[in-house]
Parts: C-alpha cells; sequence; structure tokens
C-alpha cells in the first residue's frame, strides 16, 4: 500500500537491454576468450559440414567496421542465421581451423539476432587469413602446449 | 572441438512469433510484465479495483491501462470488459496506448500471431465506434500495411468494410482518406485480381472517393488511375476527366506535385527504413553487391513472389521525388540502384520469356500454350513501362516557371528529373529505350495536351544540359542515325527549341516499330462504337 493508502501496483519492467562489443573483429587473433562482438552475416563460407558424432557445422562470413572473419556456430542456431542478419555474438572465442582464423561461441557463448540490415561494414581486411607473424606465434603456441605435456607422460 | 552449448529457447510470448536466437520485442516485454502485475498484485481483470487504482494512482494508470491493452490483444473472453475498463480509465484519450501500438505494429506486423492481429482489428474497430481521439494514428499504421509487398488482402476488405460502417470516420480525417484512396488505387492491380463477393461493392466505393478526391491527389494520382486504365469504371473515369471537364482541369491535377507522403503508402516501413539505409550509406563496389542482394532477397523475389514486380515503380517513384542525391561521391547515386533494379526486372521478363519458349517446345499446341500463359509475360511488360513512367513522369509535367534559381539538389524539379537524365548515361541500350518511351509516350499519354508535354521535355533536356553538361543533344540523336525516321522526330520534337507548332502523327507501323516491349492494347485504335480516350490505357485486361 501506498503512503496515501491507496492500493499500489507495482510492476516489475523488465530490465533494460545492455550489451557493449568488448572487441572489434580487426583486432581478433587466435585463441582469444570472452570476446563480445556486434556484426552482420555478409554470406554463407561453405555448405554445412557433418561432424562424425552427427553436428552441423554452419560457417558464415561475419563482418563489423573494421574487417571480416569467418564464424563458425554448430547446429540449430546455423540453420536459424540468415544473411543480412545483424548478430550479437556473446563469449565467444577465436580459434585457427582449417589453417584460418575463426570465431565461434564458446562454452556459455549466446548468439542472437538483434536486427537485419542496417549495419555499417568493412569486408577488408580480412581477419580470417592468418599473416605470417601469426602463423610464427600459432607454431610457438603449440609447440609450448606440447611440451607442457611431455613431462607429465613421461612420469606415468 | 569443443561441444557447442548454446541453450536455445524461444522467448515465451503470446503476442509475437519468435526464433530461437531473437530478443524479445521491449514493447512486448512491457505489456507483459504490465499484464503479470496484475495477478502478483493479487487483482483480477474481472473486478474494478484495477480502475478505481488507476483513477486514484496517477503513476499506475499507463501501466494498469497497458496491462487492460494486453488483456484485450490476448484474452478473448475478457475483451470486451478491459476495453471497457480502459475507456472509463482514460476516456476518449488513449494517446499514450496508440502510441504503444503503433510501435509494435510498425515493428512487428510480420510476426504478430494472427489470433492477435484479429484482436489488433477488433480494437481498431470498436476505436473507431467509439470516436477515440487520435484514432488516426492508429488508422494510418493499419493502412501501411496493406501495400504490394505486404499485401493483406483481407485486411483490405477488412478496412473498406469498417469505412463502410463508420463514414463519419473520413469525413473527420480528411487526410486519411486521401491517404486510403492512394493507398487502395496503388494495391489495386493486385487486388482486383482476387474476386470475392464483396469485391465490386468495394471498389466502388474506393472509385467514388477518388472521383470526389482526385483533384486534391496531385499528378501520381493520374498516374495510378492510368495504370487501372483497364477496370471499365476507371477508364470511364479517365476519359470523363479528359473530355468532360473543363480545359485547365486535368492540367491543374497534373501541375500539382503528389506529396512524398502518399509516395511512401505503397513502401512497408520495414522498406523505406532499409531503402533510405541503402541510399544513404551503400558504398559503390565494397558494399554494393552485399546490400542490392539482401534488398532483392528480402523485397524483389521475382521468382518466389511474382507479385512483387507491382512494387518496382513504386520503389523507384520513391527513390526519384523522395529521396536526395549523396554529396559523397563514394556512396551509389539513386540512379544507380534504379538501373539495377531495371536490370533485375529485364533479367525475369528473360527468364520468363525463356521459360514459356522451352515450355512451349513441349507442349502438343504451342501457339495456345504460348497464349494462355502469356498474361505473366503482358503483366512484367506493363511493369517496365510502368517503371519508366514513374522516372520520367515529372519530365513530362515540367514546369519551368516553378524553377527557382537554387542549386540542383534544393530544387524538387530537378530533384526527381535528374535521376532519368542520368540513366540516359549508364548505358546504350537502356538510354535509346528510354528516348524511345519519352518520344512515344509524349505522343500518346494524354492526346490533347500532347504539345504541352513535349514542350516540357524539350525545355528540361535544354535545362539539363546547361545544369549538368554530360550530355548533349548529339550524343543522344547519334543513337539513331541509322533509323533517319526517329532520328527526325526526336530532333524536331525535343532537340531543337523553339518548337514548331506542327507535330508528326506517327502512324500505327511506326508504333510497332518503335514500341516493340509495350503491352498490346496501348496502342489500341478507336473503334466506331466507343468514345476515344483522350489518356493513353497504359495496362492491359489480364483478368
Amino acid at each position: 500500500m501506498d503512503n496515501d493508502s491507496t492500493p499500489s501496483f507495482v510492476v516489475q519492467l523488465p530490465p533494460p537491454d545492455r550489451f557493449e562489443p568488448t572487441t572489434v573483429v580487426a583486432k581478433l587473433e587466435p585463441n582469444q576468450r570472452q570476446i563480445n562482438l556486434l556484426v552482420i552475416v555478409l554470406r554463407i563460407q561453405a555448405n554445412p559440414q557433418k561432424t562424425r558424432e552427427g553436428h552441423e557445422i554452419h560457417s558464415f562470413k561475419i563482418a563489423d567496421r573494421t574487417g571480416s572473419i569467418i564464424f563458425n556456430v554448430w547446429n540449430t542456431t546455423g540453420q536459424l542465421i540468415a544473411i543480412g542478419d545483424i548478430l550479437r555474438l556473446q563469449n565467444c572465442i577465436t580459434q585457427v581451423f582449417k589453417n584460418e582464423l575463426c570465431v565461434k561461441p564458446g562454452r556459455n557463448g549466446i548468439v542472437t539476432k538483434v536486427g537485419e540490415f542496417m549495419m555499417d561494414f568493412n569486408e577488408e581486411p580480412d581477419v580470417s587469413i592468418l599473416t605470417a607473424s601469426m602463423n610464427t606465434e600459432l607454431i610457438n603456441y603449440k609447440d609450448r602446449i606440447h611440451s607442457n605435456k611431455r613431462p607429465a607422460q613421461a612420469m606415468s | 572441438m569443443a561441444t557447442n552449448n548454446i541453450k536455445l529457447i524461444s522467448p515465451d510470448s503470446k503476442l509475437l512469433q519468435y526464433t530461437q536466437i531473437e530478443l524479445k520485442d521491449p514493447t512486448d516485454a512491457y505489456l507483459e510484465s504490465c499484464f503479470a502485475a496484475i495477478q502478483q498484485n493479487r487483482y483480477t481483470i474481472e473486478s474494478n479495483t484495477l480502475v478505481q487504482i488507476g483513477q486514484t494512482n496517477k503513476k499506475s494508470k499507463d501501466h494498469i491501462s497497458h496491462a487492460l491493452l494486453y488483456g484485450i490483444l490476448t484474452d478473448i473472453n475478457n475483451k470486451a470488459k478491459c476495453f471497457q475498463d480502459l475507456i472509463a480509465l482514460n476516456g476518449t484519450n488513449l494517446s499514450s496506448i496508440i502510441g504503444t501500438l503503433e510501435t509494435l505494429i510498425m515493428k512487428n506486423w510480420r510476426r504478430i500471431y494472427d489470433n492477435v492481429r484479429q484482436q489488433l482489428i477488433w480494437f481498431l474497430r470498436e476505436t473507431l465506434a467509439a470516436n477515440i481521439d487520435g484514432i488516426d494514428r492508429l488508422y494510418y499504421v493499419f493502412l501501411r500495411q496493406i501495400n504490394p509487398h505486404e499485401q493483406c488482402l483481407d485486411l483490405c476488405e477488412t478496412i473498406i468494410e469498417l469505412l463502410l460502417i463508420h463514414p463519419l470516420f473520413l469525413k473527420t480525417y480528411p487526410e486519411m482518406k486521401l491517404l486510403t484512396i492512394y493507398t487502395f488505387l496503388s494495391i489495386f492491380p493486385i487486388y482486383i485480381r482476387r474476386k470475392s463477393q464483396q469485391q465490386q461493392r468495394q471498389i466502388d466505393f474506393i472509385i467514388n472517393l477518388t472521383r470526389e478526391n482526385i483533384h486534391c491527389l496531385g499528378r501520381d494520382g493520374i498516374r495510378l488511375l492510368i495504370q487501372l486504365g483497364h477496370v471499365r469504371e476507371i477508364d470511364a473515369f479517365l476519359k470523363h476527366l479528359s473530355l468532360n471537364t473543363s480545359n485547365d482541369y486535368l492540367p491543374k491535377i497534373l501541375s500539382l506535385e503528389t506529396e512524398p507522403k502518399y509516395l511512401a503508402l505503397p513502401l512497408s516501413f520495414d522498406l523505406e527504413r532499409h531503402l533510405q539505409f541503402l541510399l544513404d550509406n551503400c558504398r559503390i563496389n565494397s558494399q554494393e553487391k552485399y546490400y542490392f542482394e539482401w534488398f532483392q532477397s528480402q523485397y524483389l523475389n521475382f521468382k518466389q513472389h511474382p507479385d512483387s514486380i507491382y512494387l518496382c515503380s513504386h520503389i523507384i517513384r520513391y527513390v526519384c521525388v523522395v529521396c536526395r542525391n549523396q554529396l559523397n561521391p563514394q556512396k551509389i547515386t539513386r540512379w544507380t540502384f534504379i538501373s539495377w533494379l531495371l536490370t533485375q526486372l529485364y533479367n525475369y521478363q528473360q527468364t520468363l520469356h525463356q521459360t514459356l519458349i522451352s515450355a512451349s517446345q513441349t507442349a502438343m499446341n504451342a501457339a495456345a500454350f504460348l497464349s494462355s500463359s502469356s498474361p505473366q509475360l503482358i503483366q512484367i511488360n506493363e511493369q517496365i513501362i510502368q517503371c519508366r513512367l514513374a522516372i520520367y513522369y515529372d519530365w513530362f509535367l515540367f514546369d519551368i516557371n516553378n524553377l527557382q534559381q537554387m542549386t540542383n539538389e534544393f530544387d524538387t524539379q530537378l530533384n526527381s528529373t535528374i535521376v532519368g537524365y542520368h540513366l540516359l548515361t549508364i548505358s546504350y541500350h537502356q538510354a535509346k529505350q528510354m528516348l524511345l518511351f519519352l518520344l512515344y509516350t509524349s505522343e500518346n499519354l494524354i492526346v490533347s495536351l500532347k504539345s504541352f508535354l513535349q514542350q516540357n521535355i524539350a525545355r528540361l533536356f535544354m535545362e539539363l544540359f546547361q545544369r549538368i553538361p554530360i550530355l548533349n543533344s548529339q550524343q543522344l540523336l547519334q543513337m539513331f542515325t541509322h533509323d533517319r525516321d526517329t532520328y527526325q522526330r526526336l530532333l524536331i520534337t525535343f532537340f531543337s527549341l523553339p518548337m514548331s507548332t506542327t507535330a508528326i502523327s506517327p502512324d500505327n507501323d511506326d508504333i510497332m516499330i518503335i514500341n516493340d516491349d509495350i503491352s498490346p492494347n496501348a496502342a489500341m485504335p478507336a473503334t466506331d462504337d466507343e468514345v476515344p480516350s483522350d489518356i493513353m490505357i497504359m495496362s492491359s485486361n489480364t483478368a
């Protein structure tokens, strides 16, 4: 009840929608985590591929104002995405797959469609194409991972 | 590769359909939270407590009103009670509710559930009957759903029936009357093919409104009527306009430029927004192919939605008259977009033609097959002509006396005409087609005004050659050096001011040669038992 004894009518309004991209496509590098992006889907990059477990991997080219990259997403989410969709990607990770840098939803990743068509973008630079320095870093990174594993195997 | 653990749940809603990756619409979420508050605060819809609270507590009034609106849209059993309470709470001032509904409908019409749409129409009906303030705003958003893209032909019938039951509405809101006329004239080429029982009564209603108000719509009203010339009643009206009214009645209507708000009517809200965005932002080469492809897949998918060909002339007219040139040379121009649109139409026409030819080769009776399948081809041919008319319509009616001494960007007459001028520079074949179109149409559009129309075009050419010297008359005439007769006619008609008073009247053979893509009925000679129409009928009977 209010102070003036009029019965109250309390409404629990929906929380405001807050989203801020944490980075842009041009700044993406291999093995990054907790990436939030706002992008537009340019085209279907490849036909959906089936994994041995029966999952379908859908591959799209996405872009924002700073560049473009490949986006891989599985199953139903991939089926629901259409070219021209503006997507909000939350908790995504980057990965090198088939020698191309790509972004994909992480363990708790969320893909949300927030609009269509009305977003500025640049297709260049294509960040999926790994530069020579990135390739070197990647090889060094893999070597470090393998060398960390070897002592454990020797002990067992 | 890590397992994909994305949780996919569609937002729960009684108003709108969502896919699993979409966010809940804010208006939907707000309405739902207001309605949920009824139960949370331990009230019920059936009691009168809500009205009492709203009347005494202004802070809650808006929330309760929206809760009642949600009840109207989702609870069929209690809709009447909710509406009664809404009126009791607000009287005839439902501006906040109408504003909410405007937003909901403008952004979400396509994904509103069918039962909710029925409730929205019921709400419109009740508010019309109750003479609510601001009901024209709600009526307008419904009207905008009637267009060649969304179609909503059931809504056409509903709206007309509503207007027949409540004739006072259009008298109270004369602007809505004109918007209604323009909307229905735009949709008639599709609507009249439907052939429902009530249709004749509905067509008569719109035509009666048109007769009384055509002078307020301006020149594009006449353009839409010309497109519907194959309808008996409209044909009679056009004849009446040209032959029986005073000499300056038709020129006066044609001199009145149609306001942009009418030209936007045949475009849905989404289409208008996307079109504006495309023309304001699309960069040449880097973005063109993407935006154009998306635009086509969304609105101009002729193969899946053949009726979308009727949208093209309205899009072109909007782009020519309402949109402005970009000062940024990196952005696409209006004529680039229109040239692309025309190319899509031509490609579709060719595809259709090829399909019919190959089908006729396997048909037992090829001739019969072609003639029975040709209505589709006639329709696409008609629409190509309508598109050209949409581009060059203002050329026929260019008034040099009204031309302000300002730059091109600011003069509304030149704003629409320079699009057609630049189109003459894009491709040789297109320029030739357009010049022939200008020549033929100026001779036959409105016979009694032939000299007037031709002089306007000649003056406009002169003006454009001076202001934008990218073309001259010699360049244009050179395209017809192999055809001396057409060369002479163009030279005399458009490129040799001051104009000679004698005009060449082409005989029927000439018309057949220079206009091989015009619908057969366009040059139909008058028969003895028929009053000849002064205004060229640009469509054929496709019934």
